[in-house]
C-alpha cells in the first residue's frame, strides 16, 4: 500500500465535493449520484450516495486517490474507513446553508481524530450567492475549537480555487516543502 | 490644499521623463491628469516644452549632459535621493511632494510664458483630457487573481510589482529604475543586517501614502461604526464599515497607480458620515476592503516592510488570509503555512523557507494592512519540532509530486 495514498473531500450536501474533485482529478471522477429523495430534493437533483472516486497520477507511477465522502449523514459510517490511510481532510462547506457554522463544527467533531494526526483545509462555497458568514467569522468559530487553519473562499467550479486549497493542505502539512522547478 | 489652477485656457505644456520607468510614467501622467487637469501632458522628447530627469537612473549624468546640448534652452527639473549638482535647474528631492513638483513646474511655466518660448505647433502625444490605459489596468480589476503558479520556485510573474532594488535605494515615486537583475543560483538566503544608512532601502512609511490614509480611515470607520469619507488628491472614497467594503469613484487602476505617491497629511480629509448616509448609486464601485487593501500594500509596499518593524522579532498571523481571493504574492502560501504554524522572526523565515526577502517582506506588509500580524513572546516549547512536522518529513516527497501534478496544468 505505500505508493497509495489518499486526500478527502467532506462537507455537507452539496458543498461541492464532487464538483472539486472532478476539478482536480485526472480520470472523471466515479459518482455514485442518485436522483435526490426525501431531505435532499429540494436542495438538488443528485446527491451522492455511496462516495466520490477521482485519481491524480503522479510522478513516478505513484497515485493520490481523491475520496469524497457522501453528504448525507446518514452515510458516515463509511467515513472511518475512508480516512484511514489520509493525508489530509479538505471540507467544504456551502455558505449558503441555514447554519454552516454547525455544520462546520460537525464536520470537525466527525474528523477530529484524523485531523489532528494529518491537516485540514477549509473551502467555503457557494459565497458568490451568499456573502455572509463572512470568513472572519468562520476564523472566530475555529479559533473557539482550537483550529488555525487554511479557510479560503472557494468556488469548486474553478480548478484553480481548489488547487489553491489543496496546496495549503499540504504546505500546511510542510512549510518548508520546496517547489521542484 | 493643493495649489488649484484654475486658468481653463492655459496651453498645455508638455513634458518629457527622462530616466523613468513605466510605473513612474504612470504615476506622473496620473498626477497631471487628476491634479493639473492636464495642464501639463507627456510627450515625446522631441517636442516637449519641459524635460524632467531622474538623476538616480543609470546613466543619468550622461544623458543629462547630452540632452543639455540637445536642448540648451529648455527647462529641467531633476529628481533624485541625494542631493546632486543642478546648476541652476529646478531640483526636487525625492519622494517628490505633489506641491513641490506643481510649484515647481508652474515657475518654469510664468518664465517660459514671459519669454514667449513655448514651442508654438509640434504634436503632443496625449490627446488633451483622456488618459490613456496604464499598463497596470490589467492587473488590477481582478479580484481572482490567484495562479497556482505563484507559489512556484521558476516563473516570477510579480518581479516587477516586488522587486525593490536591496543595494541601491529605493526611490518612492520613481521606482527600480536602475534595478539590477537579481542574482540567480544563490545557494542561501540570509536577511543581512543592513548598514543604518542602507535601512531605508527595504522600509517605507505606509503612513505617507494612500495605503496608510485609508487604514486610518477604516480604523475610524470601525471605532464609530459610521461610514467614513476620505478625501485627498484623489476622487471620493467611502468606507463602510459595516459590510467591509470601500466604495470609490476613481477606477482601481488608477488608485493603485497613486500609491507611490507620497501625499501630504494636509491634503487629506477623512470625515465620519452621519449615520445612514450612503455612497451615490451611481457611478463609483464598491468592492471588499480586504481586498483593495491588501493590493494597495503590496503596491506600496512593492518588497519593503513598514518602518519600525523588528527583523528579529517573532510573529505570527491571527488567522489565514483568503488567499484563493487576495492578490497572489509569491510564496505566500508557504509564508502563511509558516506563520500560523509557530512564530517565526522575518528573519528565520528567509532562512527557513530559503526564499528571497523582498516575497516576505511584501506578505508582511499586506498581512499588517489586514491586522493580521501579531508579535508574540516566544514560549519555549516552540522550539520542539512538532509532531505533525516529523510525521509529515517522510511524506515531503510525495507532497512535492502532489504540487507537481497540481501545478502541470492538463
Ligand atoms: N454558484 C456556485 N455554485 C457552486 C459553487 N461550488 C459548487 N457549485 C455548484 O454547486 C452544486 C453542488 O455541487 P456538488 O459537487 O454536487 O456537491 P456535493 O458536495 O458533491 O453534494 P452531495 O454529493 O449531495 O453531498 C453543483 O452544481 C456545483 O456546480 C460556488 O462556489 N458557487
Ligand atoms: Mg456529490
Amino acid at each position: 500500500m505505500d505508493n497509495n495514498y489518499k486526500l478527502i473531500f467532506t462537507g455537507p450536501v452539496g458543498a461541492g465535493k464532487t464538483t472539486a474533485i472532478q476539478a482536480i482529478s485526472d480520470t472523471p471522477p466515479v459518482t455514485t449520484d442518485a436522483i435526490a429523495t426525501d431531505m435532499t430534493q429540494n436542495i438538488k437533483e443528485t446527491t451522492t450516495v455511496a462516495m466520490d472516486y477521482g485519481s491524480m497520477q503522479l510522478e513516478g507511477g505513484e497515485c493520490l486517490h481523491l475520496y469524497g465522502t457522501p453528504g448525507q449523514e446518514r452515510f458516515n459510517f463509511m467515513w472511518e474507513i475512508l480516512t484511514k490511510g489520509g493525508i489530509g481532510l479538505i471540507l467544504l462547506l456551502d455558505n449558503t446553508r441555514a447554519d454552516p457554522f454547525q455544520d462546520m463544527h460537525f464536520f470537525l467533531n466527525s474528523f477530529r481524530s484524523f485531523i489532528d494526526s494529518t491537516h485540514l483545509a477549509i473551502g467555503v462555497t457557494q459565497t458568490d450567492r451568499c456573502a455572509t458568514p463572512r470568513l472572519d467569522q468562520y476564523h472566530e468559530q475555529l479559533s473557539s475549537a482550537g483550529l488555525k487553519v487554511p479557510l479560503f473562499e472557494v468556488d469548486a467550479r474553478q480548478r484553480r480555487d481548489v488547487v489553491v486549497l489543496v496546496e495549503a493542505l499540504l504546505f500546511s502539512l510542510a512549510p518548508d516543502l520546496k517547489v521542484s522547478a | 490644499m493643493m495649489p488649484s489652477i484654475d486658468n481653463h485656457y492655459r496651453k498645455p505644456l508638455r513634458i518629457s521623463l527622462i530616466g523613468m520607468d513605466q510605473r513612474a510614467r504612470d504615476a506622473l501622467q496620473l498626477f497631471f491628469h487628476n491634479l493639473c487637469h492636464d495642464d501639463y501632458l507627456l510627450a515625446d522628447d522631441s517636442a516637449a516644452d519641459i524635460s524632467i530627469f531622474d538623476m538616480d537612473a543609470l546613466h543619468a549624468q550622461k544623458s543629462r549632459a547630452e540632452h543639455s546640448q540637445k536642448h540648451p534652452q529648455r527647462p529641467a527639473i531633476l529628481v533624485s535621493l541625494l542631493e546632486c549638482e543642478h546648476d541652476g535647474a529646478a531640483f526636487l528631492k525625492k519622494p517628490i511632494q505633489p506641491q513641490e513638483l506643481l510649484s515647481a513646474l508652474e515657475k518654469i511655466r510664468r518664465e517660459l510664458t514671459a519669454g514667449e518660448r513655448i514651442a508654438a505647433t509640434a504634436p503632443v502625444d496625449e490627446p488633451k483630457g483622456k488618459l490613456p490605459r496604464p499598463p497596470v489596468l490589467d492587473m488590477a480589476v481582478s479580484t481572482t487573481g490567484y495562479d497556482a503558479n505563484e507559489d512556484a520556485a521558476a516563473p516570477e510573474k510579480q518581479e516587477e510589482e516586488l522587486a525593490p532594488n536591496y543595494s541601491g535605494e529605493i526611490i518612492p515615486l520613481f521606482p527600480d529604475t536602475h534595478r539590477k537583475e537579481e542574482q540567480s543560483g544563490q545557494p542561501e538566503v540570509v536577511v543581512p543586517e543592513p548598514p543604518q544608512k542602507e535601512k531605508a532601502a527595504f522600509l517605507y512609511n505606509p503612513e505617507s501614502y494612500l495605503q496608510g490614509y485609508i487604514q486610518k480611515a477604516c480604523q475610524l470607520a470601525r471605532q464609530q461604526n459610521r461610514n467614513v469619507s476620505l478625501l485627498g488628491p484623489w476622487r471620493p472614497i467611502i468606507i463602510l464599515p459595516e459590510t467591509r467594503e470601500i466604495w470609490v469613484e476613481q477606477s482601481h487602476a488608477h488608485l493603485y497607480a497613486l500609491s507611490v505617491m507620497a501625499i501630504q497629511p494636509e491634503d487629506v480629509t477623512i470625515t465620519p458620515l452621519e449615520s445612514g448616509e450612503m455612497p451615490p448609486e451611481e457611478g463609483g464601485s464598491i468592492l471588499p476592503i480586504e481586498l483593495f487593501l491588501w493590493k494597495l500594500a503590496v503596491r506600496t509596499a512593492r518588497g519593503r516592510i513598514p518602518v519600525g518593524t523588528d527583523l528579529r522579532a517573532p510573529i505570527h498571523l491571527t488567522h489565514w488570509p483568503n488567499l484563493s481571493r487576495l492578490m497572489p504574492i509569491h510564496h505566500g502560501l508557504r509564508i502563511a503555512a509558516l506563520w500560523t504554524s509557530q512564530p517565526v522572526s522575518l528573519m528565520e523565515t528567509a532562512t527557513i523557507l530559503n526564499i528571497p526577502p523582498k516575497y516576505i517582506f511584501s506578505f508582511y506588509s499586506a498581512a499588517n494592512a489586514l491586522g493580521l500580524i501579531v508579535h508574540e513572546k516566544r514560549s519555549n516549547d516552540d522550539d520542539r519540532p512538532s509532531r505533525q512536522a516529523n510525521q509529515q518529513q517522510e511524506h515531503i516527497g510525495l507532497f512535492r509530486k502532489i504540487l507537481a501534478r497540481l501545478r502541470k496544468r492538463t
